[in-house]
């Protein structure tokens, strides 16, 4: 009887040094990369759109792979915790991390050890573009009146953190027209939604996957899409672009995945096949419709071009 | 109203759908019984589970682990001083005392009870009137925000009592390590000293199991063994006296919870703070807490879970995180693909009555799981301490190293473990700097957005009455019984020179 | 613990009132206000710690004076007063006394120190095991067999639902066993 656990332990820890054994041979043998049980770091936290993009790719890649896909969140400093700790996972090949447009922006604007580069770009599978909106009651009709009101009078738009797609969104719209917003730091798109709602802030930028709730229920207005072109979603497809009321911005937060720097060009070529088999499949679609992405997929080198063109973009919106 | 009541009980009171809200509450007490897991990670974890389920029977389980987290976290709280969320921290404070004098059954039972009643107050006020109660929260700004911060600090240090001074000192102790990290508003890296881990902050869940945990089982060793509790099962039983006397705490703390808890951000530990520190001032056997009053349990366990129900209103009612395991449970919403936001309660009758019929359920299962299985958790204290104090310090690091996969965390909570064992000897107090380290992330967000919203000018709090009202309200919790107490002391001082040996005790026990 | 308690405390609250001047001198360093006069970085470690430098040295003197005031009678509040032993000897009901207790609680803390160093070469559960074997044999003097199989359920469980259950991917170190 005593024994029992003692054996079960025993025959456990055979098993595992039997499997250690195994995908250890797998990976040095080269040629046919086999991931063993992986990793997807989130570096926001749980429940946010990183977190839901993480979690599904994650499961989306679990099917595709047969490997196990962990998700974890590493949250903290606005991104570069999850990053600066992701730097550190170099050479390690069955590891990912769902990564955003922080991974440009962190950079750019503040004191972090890595940039684009230091990582292996996967895939990007989708494009998700804000849109302004403001309260049923507000005066603004177009965007084009609030850029108007901001040249004369005191407008207070709400942002959800320094280095994030709606700070960028709006330091671009004050580049391109010469005016001033002032803002109202806020730590998610869920305090930006109640911030507006309540009419601490006039004006907020959100995606359409965070305003959609209140749009339909008639309490925000969404004044114009911040994209080249309009949505082809039926909710939104009456929403103009900026560019159509003279705004020339469109900007638009990707999401994706990347693995650590230094990983093998079978693993990187392994990664990215799996993502295809993903971007397939029906899941994937259903996580585009739910979430108003854009669907606009691409991997590897050609992935690391668009991070290289977004990159010196942003450079310009941040460079004071 | 009613219609709907009976089509959310026909939902969720199918076979399946109770047995998985069954599974939910059982998986969920087990999480919480661990440090460090708390209901958000929880439901985080254990969310891929119900990938292949239907949406409301997804959103039922989700539920019941939600509750049994909190439930889970009681236990640990009330047995071994080791409190798994912010929210429970007030419980050790009665509750490990009550466990030491062999009444640990009463405790966890009162807790129970006292979850139940609150759950069942706030359900049917989130039923009744969720919608128009989240209007109402909106009005709470950053302005609003900012001036209850400040009444919670005020509140935990005013249940100090005599050692006023002290529990000021390690509140804002507390909130100047929540300094450490990135800034809000500047995003500026603060007090981090080039390290990647410090950027997040000092965590305050690993804090937490340092001081409450390990700085306690490091006190016990240096203060001896004491006869192991062998209480008869009789005793364990909570009696029907206690279960009355502590009536009025739960319907106090259930009030103070759900109006907490419906304020987007302010949540649940803000709630257990300060419905304990309002129950010390206002009870009958004020006299007694901090030494193993039920009402010390009653209290902040009825707010606690209160504030859990309430954190839904804005949730369900507008699309909102109410708290960090409600932002959560949204994620899930999008991907059962509903679509959460004002429309819900309209468009998905069946899923929202479902949902809140389960709550019902859960919270009765809870119940009736916790309620005879009191007693039997507070036999684990029969093991000795010999084998029962290294198992402590077994989960507190694993605990620890699960909230980020990281032996950071560990090591914070080797560190808090030797500062809480050293704050325990020189008799400070751990709860106001575990309070100030929570709430000060918010206090500074609110600080921040206050002065934009004001464009600089703090000034602009007094022309928010709500404000206004509430800091009035803090500046009388300081100054009136100081006040009371400067005249009294003045009669007393010459006794209490006479009885200058004993003050170290009474200093913490008033 | 030679000193007495009010001593401890008074070294406790310098050590904060020195924290607290130098998180000023960092708050000013990060600059308190943006050019509009909005809250910035340093605002909060600035206001905080000059609160907490005044709370220190308001609790330093207090406990001076009571220090003072508690001199004549000549006994130093005596150390793990309170909770341990009535009147008698400081002696705990397994019979150990206040200085056995002051080495076995260093010998802990040693212990745990040593597991956490560990676990980067064993990995986690293989250290934690071995101290929890290293307090309840070396330390608590407890029955070997049972010791044993109380760390052996304790580590498979912890194995199961952390690793198992809940997939938190415990540390392995170098030994990469568990």
């Amino acid at each position: 009887m005593k024994s029992l656990p003692i054996t079960a332990l025993g025959l456990g820890l055979a098993a595992t040094l039997a499997l250690t054994a195994c995908s250890s041979t797998g990976a040095s043998a080269g040629g046919a990369f086999r991931p063993s049980n992986t990793t997807m770091t989130v570096p926001f936290s749980a429940g946010g759109g990183s977190d839901i993009s993480g979690r599904t790719v994650a499961a989306g890649l679990e099917a595709a792979t047969g490997v196990n896909v962990t998700t974890e969140n590493r949250e903290g400093g606005a991104g570069a915790v999850g990053y600066s700790y992701f730097l550190g996972q170099a050479g390690t090949d069955s590891h990912l991390l769902a990564t955003e447009t922080s991974l440009l922006t962190l950079p750019i604007a503040q004191d972090v050890e890595f940039d684009h580069t230091s990582f292996t770009p996967i895939a990007k599978f989708g494009d998700d573009y804000t849109l302004l909106v403001v309260r049923a009651d507000s005066p603004y009709r177009t965007c084009a009146d609030v850029v108007d009101a901001a040249g004369t009078d005191r407008v207070v738009a709400a942002v959800s953190g320094a280095v994030s797609l709606d700070e960028v969104v709006f330091s671009m719209v004050e580049k391109d027209q010469d005016v001033e917003f002032d803002r109202v730091p806020f730590e998610s798109g869920g305090e930006v939604l109640a911030g507006l709602l309540a009419g601490q802030v006039d004006i907020a930028s959100l995606n359409p996957s965070e305003a959609i709730g209140q749009i339909e229920s008639g309490d925000f207005r969404a004044l114009c899409a911040f994209a080249e072109e309009r949505y082809e979603y039926e909710e939104l497809a009456d929403i103009p672009t900026a560019a159509e009321q003279g705004i020339d911005v469109a900007f638009a937060q990707f999401r994706g995945i990347i693995a650590p720097g230094g990983i093998s060009d079978e693993a990187a070529d392994y990664w990215i096949d799996v993502a295809g088999t993903f971007a397939e499949s029906d899941e994937y679609t259903t996580y585009i419709e739910d979430n108003y992405l854009q669907p606009n997929v691409s991997y590897g080198d050609e992935f690391a071009e668009y991070l290289e063109t977004a990159s010196s973009d942003l450079e310009t919106v941040f460079d004071k | 109203m009613l219609d709907n009541l009976v089509l959310g009980f026909q939902t969720a009171l199918t076979v399946e759908n109770l047995l998985w809200c069954f599974l939910g509450v059982l998986l969920g007490t087990v999480i919480g019984l661990l440090p460090g897991l708390g209901s958000t990670t929880g439901v985080a974890v254990l969310l891929p589970l119900t990938f292949t389920l239907e949406p409301v029977t997804a959103l039922i389980m989700l539920a019941g682990i939600y509750y049994g987290a909190q439930y889970g976290g009681t236990i640990t709280s009330v047995l071994l001083s080791t409190p798994g969320e912010a929210a429970s921290v007030v419980t050790t404070l009665d509750g490990y005392q009550m466990a030491k004098q062999g009444r640990a059954g009463a405790a966890l039972a009162i807790a129970a009870i006292g979850s139940f009643i609150a759950a069942i107050i706030s359900l049917a006020l989130l039923m009744a009137l969720a919608p128009p109660l989240a209007t109402l929260a909106l009005r709470f700004g950053p302005v609003e925000n900012l001036a209850m911060m400040i009444l919670g600090l005020v509140i935990v240090v005013s249940f100090q009592g005599g050692a006023f001074v002290r529990g000021a000192l390690m509140a804002i102790v507390g909130l100047l390590l929540s300094t450490v990290g990135v800034a809000t508003g500047s995003g500026e890296a603060r007090f981090t000293f080039g390290s990647v881990d410090l950027l997040s902050g000092i965590p305050f869940v690993e804090v937490m199991i340092g001081l409450f945990a390990l700085g306690e089982v490091f006190h016990q060793l240096r203060t001896g063994a004491e006869k192991p509790i062998r209480a008869r099962f009789r005793d364990m039983m909570i009696s029907r006296k206690e279960i009355a006397q502590s009536m009025p705490a739960i319907f106090r703390g259930s009030g103070i919870g759900f109006l907490l808890g419906m304020l987007p951000g302010a949540g649940s530990t803000l709630a257990s703070f300060m419905s304990y520190g309002i129950e010390r001032r206002v009870s009958r056997n004020r006299a007694g807490f901090g030494s193993g009053a039920i009402e010390g349990v009653a209290s902040p366990e009825s707010a606690n879970n209160a504030a859990a129900n309430a954190n839904f209103v804005p949730t369900l009612a507008l699309g909102i995180p109410g708290g960090a395991t409600t932002a959560v449970l949204l994620g899930a919403f999008t991907i059962y693909g509903l679509q959460p936001g004002p429309l819900l309660f309209e468009q998905q009758p069946e899923l929202v009555w479902g949902l809140l019929a389960s709550f019902f359920i859960g919270n009765v299962l809870l119940l009736v799981l916790n309620l005879p299985l009191a007693p039997v958790f507070a036999q684990m204290l029969r093991l000795p301490y010999g084998y029962l104090y290294p198992l402590i310090i077994l989960t507190s690091c694993v605990g620890a190293y699960s909230v980020s996969n990281n032996m950071f965390s560990v090591w914070v909570v080797l560190v808090f473990g030797v500062i809480g064992f050293v704050m325990k000897e020189l008799n400070l107090p751990m709860a106001p700097l575990v309070l100030g380290l929570v709430l000060g992330p918010l206090f500074e967000k609110a600080l921040v957005q206050t002065s934009a919203v004001g464009n600089g000018d703090l000034g602009i709090v007094f022309t928010h009455p709500i404000a206004v009202g509430i800091l009035a309200f803090a500046l009388a919790l300081v100054t009136v019984p100081r006040l009371v107490g400067a005249v009294r002391g003045h009669v007393a001082r010459s006794r209490a020179d006479r009885r200058a040996g004993t003050r170290e005790k009474s200093s913490i026990d008033t | 613990m030679t000193f007495s308690r009010d001593t401890a405390r008074i070294a406790f609250s310098a050590v904060l009132a020195v924290v607290g001047a130098a998180a000023v001198v960092g708050g000013l360093g990060y600059g308190l206000t943006n050019d509009d006069g909005t809250v910035h970085t340093g605002f909060l470690p600035a206001v905080a710690g000059g609160a907490v430098l005044a709370l220190a040295l308001v609790d330093v003197a207090q406990s001076v004076r009571s220090a003072r005031r508690a001199m004549p009678p000549g006994e130093p509040t005596s150390a793990g007063a309170g909770d341990a032993g009535s009147g008698a000897e400081d002696v705990d009901v397994l019979g150990r006394t206040a200085s056995r207790r002051n080495r076995m609680l260093i010998v802990v803390l040693g212990i745990v120190l040593g597991a956490v160093l560990l676990v980067p070469l064993i990995g986690f559960l293989l250290s934690m095991g071995a101290l929890m074997l290293a307090i309840t044999l070396g330390v608590e003097r407890m029955r070997v067999r049972s010791s044993i199989l109380v760390v052996v359920i304790a580590i498979a469980v912890v194995w199961l639902v952390f690793g198992q259950l809940l997939g938190v991917p415990l540390p392995t170190g170098l030994l990469g066993l568990i």
